[in-house]
């Protein structure tokens, strides 16, 4: 039988239909969505059922895009993707979506889709079988299974990060991986440590429902978290009063919605942060109570060896108030360019305990070589002010990528991390994965592996100089575009025939232009999947439509090689037992052989994997639910603890009593993995430093990089939908007025921005999107025909070892038309 | 993009702003508004037309902010991916 809503497009009655369930998804949007719970998957508005026909099936899923997380309704007919809505039954978005996710649909139907494994034979990339895929790839890990390395991502799926990691660290023996991650939300990791002994915010996207205060620190979420911005200020159209306070190094979009933009000089937030510390002080408006019980203080210290450590040195609050001292309103102006009236008004606010605060960051203080620094001091804010652990008051580090917290941060797919928040330098922990894994003892490293930086760099040094990397695997991101310095990370391995570059993705990119083999990909709904978005929430998926040509899961493709270097011998690929690493079972019990691409699906792969990984989750109490409690759900935020009746329930907020089951009776607020190991929290003391680049007289402007709301990093897939494409279609130079005027540059005329490492040349745009002050310029990075990180800088924070994209000394010269 | 439903949110105790919506070309159907939200239909015969569309919209007096909520794509033609060999 066909169906009408896919027959003719321009068939009146159809449009009709369509028009109708439009309206009706847009009603219940309006109307704040439905909190009741569904039956699992259904549509939550039975407008789309019903308007859109039998032969439109609704499924749900979380958008590919942002760590937002927002969920949506996938209309599938005939293994295609016909329509998308807002998920109504989604806390997170309550139906609503931002133009990058009511386009999440067509991002599967770019014309270019990889859908056949490709190897470069005399130079040229020619198809060739999956089966001489995989001997390839066997071939190279056979040749120094140390030298072979993975390189993944924040949009990696749970169970994919999962296998990648249980391969390389549990199946290889060694911790050379790391993901893309690590360029965007490292800091925030070693700052969560380095204050609470584990990672991820103890708030939750419910303090922008509450919050009377809304701070952004080198933000914008207009742009990069859309939906979870349109939450705060709906609360104005609602008539409730919200206070918005953006505290940036240019004005954009998410200035237009502030009551205070306050902007400072680059890699200056640290004195701001500070300042706002000296008047709780020197006010005594700090809140005494809450930090005698629940805090100590921090300073930078070193480790036995001499090295910079992460937990530095205790502090006296005597120490720390003198070092305090001369962080004066006045002081501050001086070094960072904001009036002392300002950062007196951000005292007074935090020193106002009826008050509630949030504050929102991002890449702007994530990537800084001082980006552990100053996570620490805006938790140490929150902190000494009291400002902590109420709904409305919360210190919460936004992440960029829809599962950087729940691929890399909670599976732990960092070179020095183990799944559930584990270290691979500490025995208890790799006693445990090594039980879980079931590995003889020993199998798991006790060294960490190479970060993101130095994994390139080996890969881009030959052999005989020390470069122990000969192959390197990428599956879900584009570091041929999104490396800082690519002529120091990623040109020098292209010229050397030991290194041989692998990458699995969606479409061609940077980076699969110049690898030796390309896999491709399934993505999103063309094979089930897990998330963890920026509020803890665990999400699930099920595959919707077949993936086109031979595009194949990349869980897939880490199992299928696996089970290759089993058949080979591979010692690493046994456990303890003889049995091979990665095994699946049907609900009989029997083995199924799913590295073999038809069976794939025969069992839920992702389940298996998923309630393995669980088990690591209870270790530093973040703890997950059974997979099937996620189908049920639209995401669940940890920890997860089953109650005395069988159901399941999340946490809101963390180390808060009544809110966090593993907080104590009569403990208030309980900092349970605190470094001190007393339920102490740690606040900081960083002192303002120079950054390791400024402008001078050859380089004499700042220049930042980052994103645009239309494009998806490094425009991959966004590139590839044509309403997106159109709407922002090449990258360009953000330039004040007055710097323009005075080289003599017009609107759209080209221009050559170069620092010492390279150079790009940009049409100029004045007056655009966003404003810089004079001195500083922008450009967005998702454009591979005009790549600005030929000109970035690879200096990087020494803990988190996240290069600062957003800081470096440039100079611009005018081209013309 | 043929159809697309969208919440429009409007300055609290708006003006005209549902009228003035209802007359652009272009708005197919408005919705009963929940307090200051306004649930509206597009439908637009043209790739690349709803971008005028949002500008026109966003341009009228009252409306603070526009949401997404639905996406009809399924006029979108149907042929298969076709592979890539670089070089
Ligand atoms: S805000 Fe982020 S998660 Fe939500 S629809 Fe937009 S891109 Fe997707």
């Amino acid at each position: 039988m066909t169906d009408p809503l896919l027959c003719n497009p321009q068939d009146p009655s159809r449009r009709e239909a369509l028009k109708l369930a439009a309206l009706g998804a847009a009603t219940v949007a309006a109307a704040g969505g439905s909190t009741s719970h569904a039956e699992a998957g259904a549509p939550s508005n039975p407008d789309l059922r019903d308007r859109m026909g039998a032969g439109v099936t609704w499924d749900k899923a979380p958008c590919r895009f942002c760590g937002t997380g927002c969920h949506v309704q996938v209309g599938v007919s005939g293994d295609r993707v016909v329509a998308i809505a807002g998920d109504t039954q989604a806390d997170v978005n309550k139906g609503l979506l931002c133009v990058k996710g009511y386009h999440v649909g067509l991002a599967l139907y770019g014309e270019d889709r990889l859908t056949t494994p490709l190897l470069r034979k005399n130079g040229v990339q020619v198809p060739v079988s999956w089966e001489e895929a995989l001997r390839v790839l066997a071939d190279r890990v056979m040749l120094d299974p140390k030298g072979f390395a993975m390189y993944g991502s924040g949009q990696w799926t749970i169970p994919e990060g999962y296998a990648a990691n249980k391969f390389i660290k549990g199946g290889l023996g060694h911790n050379h991986i790391d993901p893309n991650a690590r360029l965007c939300m490292a800091s925030a990791v070693t700052g969560f440590l380095a204050t609470y002994g584990v990672d991820e915010p103890a708030g939750c996207f419910d303090d922008l429902d509450v919050a009377d205060v809304v701070i952004l620190w080198g933000n914008n979420p207009a742009e990069m978290h859309p939906v979870l911005f349109s939450r705060i200020v709906d609360r104005r159209a609602r008539g409730e009063s919200v206070t918005i306070i953006d505290i940036g190094t240019r004005k954009t979009r998410s200035t237009a919605h502030a009551q205070h933009f306050l902007n400072f000089k680059p890699n200056s937030d640290l004195a701001i942060a500070n300042g706002i510390a000296h008047l709780l002080i020197r006010n005594k408006t700090w809140n005494r109570d809450f930090v005698d019980r629940h805090c100590a203080f921090r300073k930078p210290g070193n480790d036995a060896e001499g090295k910079p450590a992460l937990n530095g040195a205790a502090m006296t609050w005597d120490e720390y108030t003198a070092a305090m001292a001369e962080y004066t309103p006045e002081r501050v102006e001086a070094l960072s360019g904001v009036p002392a009236r300002d950062i007196q008004m951000l005292g007074d606010l935090f020193g106002n305990p009826k008050l509630r605060i949030t504050s929102l960051w991002c890449m702007g203080a994530n990537q800084h070589t001082r980006g552990t620094a100053i996570n620490s001091l805006l938790h140490g804010i929150h902190l000494l002010s009291g400002h902590f652990g109420r709904p409305g008051d919360a210190p919460t580090s936004l992440t960029g990528q829809p599962s950087a917290c729940g691929t890399v941060r909670e599976v732990g797919t960092l070179c020095h991390a183990l799944p559930g928040g584990g270290n691979v330098t500490k025995e208890k922990h790799r006693q445990l994965t090594e039980k879980i894994w079931n590995l003889p003892a020993g199998r798991i490293l006790d060294k960490p592996g190479y970060h993101t930086i130095e994994l390139w760099k080996r890969f881009s040094t030959p052999k005989a100089d020390g470069g122990d990397i000969h192959t390197v695997w990428v599956q879900v991101t584009n570091p041929a575009q999104t490396l800082p310095n690519l002529h120091l990370l990623v040109d020098p391995s292209r010229k050397d025939p030991e290194k041989f570059l692998v990458v699995s993705d969606v479409y061609p990119t940077a980076t699969t232009r110049i690898a030796d083999l390309v896999l491709p990909s399934a993505m999103w709904v063309e094979k089930n999947g897990m998330f963890g978005n920026s509020e803890r929430r665990t999400q699930q998926w099920f595959k919707m439509v077949n993936p086109p040509g031979q595009a194949r899961d990349d869980a897939w493709q880490i199992i299928a090689l696996a089970w290759e270097l089993h058949r080979r011998g591979l010692a690493g690929m046994k456990d303890k037992d003889g049995q091979f690493l990665f095994r699946f079972q049907d609900a009989a019990g029997k083995a199924v052989p799913a590295w073999a691409w038809p069976r794939y699906y025969s069992v839920n792969v992702d389940e298996q994997l998923f309630e393995e990984y669980r088990k690591f989750t209870q270790m530093k109490h973040k703890n997950l639910a059974p997979y099937q409690e996620y189908v049920r759900a639209r995401g669940l935020r940890w920890p997860v603890v089953e109650q005395p009746d069988g159901t399941w329930k999340e946490t809101l907020w963390r180390f808060t009593e009544g809110e966090d089951p593993f907080v104590s009776a009569g403990k208030g607020f309980e900092f349970y993995h605190s470094t001190t190991g007393d339920g102490r929290a740690q606040i900081w003391f960083h002192p303002q430093e120079d950054p390791p680049e400024m402008p001078d007289a050859d380089w004499p402007f700042w220049l930042c990089t980052g994103r645009v709301l239309e494009h998806w990093h490094s425009g991959t897939i966004t590139g590839r939908i044509p309403p997106l494409r159109r709407a922002m279609p090449h990258a360009y130079v953000e330039l004040h007025r007055e710097d323009a005027r005075r080289l003599g540059i017009q609107n759209g005329e080209r221009v050559k921005l170069s620092s010492r490492r390279g150079s790009v040349e940009l049409p100029a745009w004045i007056d655009g999107r966003a404003s810089p002050p004079p001195g500083t310029v922008f450009v967005p990075f998702f454009d591979e025909q005009l790549p600005i990180n030929d000109v970035t800088l690879h200096d990087h924070d020494p803990f988190s070892k996240q290069p600062d994209y957003k800081k470096c000394a440039v100079k611009v010269s005018r081209i013309g038309r | 993009m043929p159809v697309l439903g969208v919440v429009l949110t409007l300055e609290a105790g708006p003006p005209r702003a549902g009228d003035l919506i209802r007359e652009i070309r272009g708005v197919a159907l408005v919705g009963a508004p929940t307090g200051a939200r306004l649930p509206v239909v597009l439908e637009t015969w043209e790739r690349g037309e709803d971008e005028a569309l949002f500008d026109r919209l966003r341009a009228v007096a009252g409306v603070v902010h526009i949401d997404l909520v639905f996406a009809d794509f399924s006029d979108l033609g149907l042929t298969p991916p076709r592979s890539v060999i670089h070089d």
